[in-house]
């Protein structure tokens, strides 16, 4: 399958304000029902639902940005590099750097993402969340 | 416009650059960098100076028994000379225990397919905690 640039710019779009918005409707908008998330901190493979919950239970727990520093399409879906930002109610925040490489399917849904992320940052997540609120979503900080 | 296929000399040039890093060769590592490169591993502090390069490359490689790249993908993009490739990497620790680690690097390449930038997302730290991600 050949993903065209502006499909891949309009799904990345999407995926950043879903997330963003942690809404479960936009989050299941964009993912395919059978997608796959993985990340390189634990090897584990989310499903949707996982996905949905984890980001939901992070966006209720801080302010999540994402400000994209790299874009770009491959012939199957996009590549992205991204500084996370997450904020606490108190206004403490954390800055985390990443990359993914996700595949579209036809539909120019999220059909697998693969998250590289540094476990160190993901600690530091883990306890900014923890300070802030006691809890930490599960399936996020691993 | 899709991203057009890596080009055959591309993937030569990111292959070659693997096996110098598997080699533990940090002259032979540098010579792929363009004068004006930036190499990034991680979160942490960029290098654009070679002799940092080396530098950097010398320290790690001492730290470790042996490295081997195992590329899974090498992905074009529809930016000119920018490849995506994902790994496994696979660390022999001075203790002779081997991990293996999933990696994803970003290349941009010059006209003369030499390295601009040349950076490394993965999680490095189990090879020296002595934790594999289970």
């Amino acid at each position: 399958m050949s993903v065209n640039r502006d499909a891949s710019l309009q799904a990345a779009g999407a995926l950043r304000r879903a997330i963003e918005s942690a809404s479960p409707e936009q989050l299941n908008e964009v993912y395919a029902e059978d997608a796959v998330i993985w990340h390189n901190t634990d090897l584990v493979e989310l499903n949707r639902a996982d996905i949905v919950a984890a980001v939901v239970g992070l966006g209720a727990a801080c302010d999540i940005s994402m400000e994209v520093r790299q874009l770009d399409a491959t012939d199957s879906g996009f590549f992205q590099t991204q500084e996370w930002t997450f904020r606490v109610p108190s206004g403490e925040s954390l800055s985390v750097p990443s990359a993914f490489v996700v595949t579209l399917d036809e539909d120019q849904r999220v059909a697998r993402l693969d998250e590289y992320v540094d476990s160190a940052a993901l600690a530091a997540l883990g306890d900014l969340l923890a300070g802030s609120s006691g809890e930490v979503p599960a399936g996020v900080v691993r | 416009m899709s991203a057009p296929a890596v080009s055959r000399s591309a993937e030569g040039v990111i292959r070659d650059l693997f096996a110098a890093a598997d080699a533990r060769d940090a002259d032979r590592s540098a010579a792929f960098l363009a004068e004006d490169f930036v190499f990034r591993f991680g979160n942490a502090d960029p290098i654009s100076d070679v002799e940092a390069f080396r530098q950097m490359a010398t320290e790690f490689n001492a730290s470790l028994a042996g490295l081997r790249h195992e590329i899974r993908s090498i992905l074009a993009t529809d930016r000119e000379g920018v490849v995506v490739t994902e790994l496994a990497v696979h660390y022999t620790r001075l203790d002779g225990s081997v991990i293996s680690l999933p990696c994803c690097n970003i290349f941009a390449l010059d006209g003369d397919l030499k390295v601009t930038r040349y950076q490394i997302f993965m999680d490095i730290s189990p090879v020296f905690a002595g934790e594999a991600p289970e």
